[in-house]
């Protein structure tokens, strides 16, 4: 999926919607990006795992 | 939809919906609460759901409102101090320049909410324009203009003019990962 939506990936030139150099939006998408991947690449706790093994098995009982 | 796949559909989907929810409160134990009540309510109110519609739209909806509405309610019991939410933003520094990423979400705390909701969702966890305006419930031109307008907000907030100031592109960010440069916290 594009990480800057259509409108970037378009490949609009230097100066990119908004007003903001492409470049620049590219970099604060590449940042945010960092920042989300940070907590979506790391292990999933035991937490939520538990927690869907009890909400499935209350299900399969019903 | 088996209790089955229900269970693998959402398991796949905790991952994003840690990064989204802690990208939108800037605090991973409250992103956790978020989560766990956002499963469920999933769990929940599984009936409402369409199969064969997107699974991990429907779980950010329920998240985002989730999110607002406590907003919401918080907002009306305490206005907060001014600082107050700032000083308990945390993220883990596991990797790559801890001190850029805290300003990166300072800065992003600063944004309006309907703006920053919609440069996480287009920018950070990779929607499309067209999802992200499924997920909050607007036209897709709506998400558009917002996540322009965050994105200028963004570096005005944090007086950044050009790509250079921001550090490392991708580029030099994976080569320098690859060479165990990277910077450390």
């Amino acid at each position: 999926m594009p990480i800057l939506g259509a409108d970037y990936t378009a490949g609009r030139a230097e100066q990119g919607v908004g007003g903001l150099d492409a470049a620049l939006q590219s970099q604060i998408g590449h940042k945010l990006k960092i920042m989300f991947d940070q907590v979506a690449n790391a292990a999933i706790p035991d937490k939520f795992l538990d927690l869907l093994d009890k909400l499935h098995s209350e299900e399969k009982l019903k | 939809m088996s209790a089955d796949t229900v269970k693998e559909g959402f398991v796949a989907a905790i991952p994003n919906l840690r990064g989204f929810a802690v990208s939108l409160c800037g605090n991973l134990e409250h992103a956790d609460d978020l989560v766990q009540e956002t499963l469920l309510k999933a769990f929940k109110n599984i009936n409402s759901f369409e199969e064969g519609t997107n699974l991990k739209a429907w779980l950010f909806t329920i998240l985002r409102n989730t999110y607002f509405s406590e907003r919401r309610r918080l907002k009306r019991e305490v206005e907060d101090v001014d600082g107050l939410h700032a000083s308990r933003l945390a993220i883990h520094p596991e990797q790559h320049g801890h001190m850029d990423m805290c300003e990166l979400h300072d800065a992003l705390n600063l944004l309006k909410d309907d703006q920053r909701e919609a440069l996480i969702l287009v920018c950070a966890a990779g929607m499309s324009y067209e999802e992200a305006a499924t997920i909050s419930g607007c036209a897709v031109g709506t998400i558009k203009s917002r996540v322009n307008r965050a994105r200028a907000k963004l570096s005005e907030i944090m007086g950044v003019k050009s790509p250079e100031e921001f550090g490392p592109d991708a580029a030099t960010d994976a080569i320098l990962s690859e060479r165990g440069y990277r910077r450390q916290a």
